[in-house]
């Protein structure tokens, strides 16, 4: 087990440089989801780690060594792709066991690896077997075989899930949950999907375009983003970015409601951002006002799209039955505590 | 009802099909079926290239009978047996090489380099060169006195004096493999380069994170994954090269040292002007590489056919 350390890590593919300078401290046992759009570097990054990808300019520290210039055999990483990777013409034995062969273990030694590894990932009765002949769940828990049966110092997963199925997908993120907790290895892990982000990770990595936006736990991020980019890209659905003005007693919302602010308020450009879940409907006047334009229905909520002043619209869970229908006039509360304030550039105030 | 309806479903499909077919058929049965027939009519007379009209039934006597104590007929012919041994060196031998040069072209083809498409290209060229034109040119460079083959050598003294390529019993046979092996190694190449790209790239990820040293990763993955095409290449290029003629007659024509199967036969039917007993070579040609077809299907059945399903 060891920790990662990315200090200054950038990476270049022809003149496009897609790495920005990445600067990153994994603790040991630590585990971390980086977790972005596509395109935004988070594959290549992991890539810059265990080696497949040379880094333009940087170090990489893993367990307290510098690996930059170190082959990827030799950085103590394994890896699980997100296909999977497993050779099509060997049984699923031979898929664990060719990693190992090279380590000069004994046969014996070997052997009693793998079935160790195929018992804790219960596919002992699949030894035999093809990964053309196995369902996608099981070619997922080889490759996890394979990665484990190494015993690495850090696990990386690239979106690992993203090939299987929603059901499968929700098992088996519990399942890698639970075997981080027993491995208590360090592992990174890949991912676009915000759910498996949130759930898995001690510390999540947000980045965007080749740069860290923020890290931090998923509740923090999600809580206390530090720019819109945090804020637009946690949550489903998206959290409701309405331009505000300073205004009497707090701020001015589109359609004549106010918010209470605490703190200075600058100048310029405002945005205030609010979660569906905080808002919920006013018995008074409320905040928001506005005429319900769709109602989707979600069985235990309902995601209700109201259109406000200027053209802006929002979107609020709403929780008791019956729910508004479309073209009724509803007002909406917000909690202060809870709403966020981004300036001119995006920043949180 | 419904049973009987899917039933007249079916039977149009078929008849449909057998529409389709219909045309191809018509032509295989003029351009071969026909041929194929009449040579083995012609393999049992007499006949003579000139009165093909006049041919008397002699039976299986062209291939083999036996007159006063004495075997007569192609298979009692030493010739046709030094035919067929030089034929299965031949293919044997070009193969084998083209398969293995074949291979490593394509691997290095396949790897990241600049004028990549450049050299793709480039090793196309013998293989687009028309075979008699690069068989005229070959027989030029091995010429004895004034081929460049002999000069280069020469000059760098591996030989003491110019060697007969052509001409020398000895050296013959594997002068035409060697320009066989130029001529035909970019097809084979061409075949597993494209079997090369289908290669699963994630799978030599793994193995580099893995930390598998590059040449066990050639024996274990990439040989066993580009073996379907490799079969396909050996079919393909053995029962080609077994019926050569084109190289061999253009190179050394009848010379005994490189005689094969097809020469052979051409010598009998229009040398000789013996339409009957050469038709009779012909067949046995067809019926050795028909045999071997046979041999070859049976032992890569499941390989190719199979695995792919």
């Amino acid at each position: 087990m060891a920790e990662v350390k990315l200090v200054g890590l950038r990476k270049s593919f022809g003149r496009t440089e897609v790495i920005h300078g990445v600067d990153l401290r994994i603790e040991d046992g630590e585990f971390v989801v980086f977790v972005g759009p596509s395109g935004c570097g988070k594959s290549t990054l992991l890539r810059l780690i265990s080696g497949l990808e040379e880094a333009t300019a940087g170090e990489i520290w893993i367990g307290g060594r510098e690996v930059s210039q170190v082959p990827p055999a030799r950085r103590g990483v394994s890896m699980v792709f997100q296909s999977y990777a497993l050779y099509p013409h060997m049984n699923v034995y031979r898929n664990i066991a060719f990693g190992l062969s090279l380590a000069g273990a004994s046969r014996a030694d070997m052997e009693a690896r793998v079935r160790a590894v195929a018992e804790k990932l219960q596919i002992s009765e699949l030894l035999e077997r093809r990964p053309r002949e196995l369902s996608g769940g099981q070619r997922q828990r080889v490759a996890i075989a394979r990665a484990i049966v190494r015993e690495p110092q850090v696990f990386l997963f690239d979106e690992p899930l993203s090939n299987l199925d929603a059901g499968l997908r929700a098992d088996t993120r519990v399942e890698i949950a639970r075997m981080h907790d027993e491995l208590q290895a360090t592992m990174i892990y890949v991912t676009h999907d915000q759910v498996e982000a949130m759930t898995l990770a001690d510390r999540m990595v947000l980045l965007n375009d080749g740069r860290v936006e923020q890290i931090g736990p998923p509740a923090e991020l999600y809580r206390q983003p530090r720019n819109l980019f945090v804020a637009g890209f946690l949550g489903s659905p998206r959290m409701n970015l309405l331009e505000v003005q300073r205004g009497e007693g707090g701020l001015l919302l589109p359609g004549g409601g106010v918010i209470a602010h605490r703190g200075e308020v600058p100048g310029g450009r405002l945005t205030l951002g609010l979660r569906s879940e905080d808002l919920h409907p006013a018995s008074g006047e409320g905040v928001v006002r506005g005429e319900v334009t769709l109602v989707e229905e979600l069985g235990e909520t309902r995601l209700v799209h109201l259109r406000i002043g200027d053209g802006q619209s929002v979107i609020f869970r709403h929780r008791e039955l019956p729910g508004p229908r479309p073209g009724e006039q509803i007002a909406l509360d917000a909690d202060p505590d809870r709403a966020l304030l981004f300036d001119g550039n995006g920043e949180r105030l | 009802m419904a049973a009987a309806a899917h039933d007249s479903l079916t039977r149009a499909r078929v008849r449909t099909a057998w529409l389709f077919l219909a045309p191809m058929l018509l032509v295989l049965a003029i351009v071969a079926l026909w041929p194929l027939a009449r040579t083995l009519l012609l393999s049992l007379t007499d006949a003579s290239l000139g009165n093909a009209g006049a041919a008397r039934f002699v039976g299986f006597e062209n291939y083999l009978v036996k007159e006063d104590g004495v075997w007569y007929g192609l298979l009692a012919d030493p010739l046709w047996w030094l035919a067929l041994r030089n034929t299965l060196t031949f293919a044997f031998v070009s193969v084998a090489a083209e398969v293995v040069l074949g291979t490593l072209i394509a691997l290095i083809l396949n790897a990241r380099f600049r004028f990549r498409g450049m050299m793709r290209a480039a090793v196309l060229v013998p293989w687009a060169i028309p075979t008699v034109v690069s068989a005229k040119m070959w027989a030029w460079m091995l010429h004895d006195q004034f081929g460049i083959v002999n000069d280069l050598l020469l000059r760098l003294g591996l030989i003491g004096a110019p060697l007969a390529w052509l001409a020398n019993a000895d050296l013959a046979l594997w002068s035409v493999i060697a320009v066989d092996v130029w001529k035909t190694t970019p097809f084979v190449a061409l075949l597993v380069l494209a079997a090369l790209q289908m290669l699963p790239e994630d799978c030599y990820e793994a193995a580099r994170v893995d930390g598998i040293h590059p040449v066990k990763v050639f024996f274990f993955v990439t040989l066993p994954l580009i073996r379907p095409a490799l079969i396909v290449a050996v079919i393909f290029r053995f029962l080609d090269a077994m019926r050569v003629f084109d190289l061999v007659y253009v190179m050394t024509g009848n010379a005994d040292a490189t005689l094969t199967l097809s020469v052979h036969a051409r010598q009998i039917l229009v040398d000789f002007q013996d339409a009957g007993s050469g038709s009779a070579a012909s067949v046995l040609l067809f019926v050795v590489i028909a045999l071997l077809s046979v041999l070859c299907l049976l032992a890569m059945r499941g390989e190719v056919l199979g695995r792919r399903q």
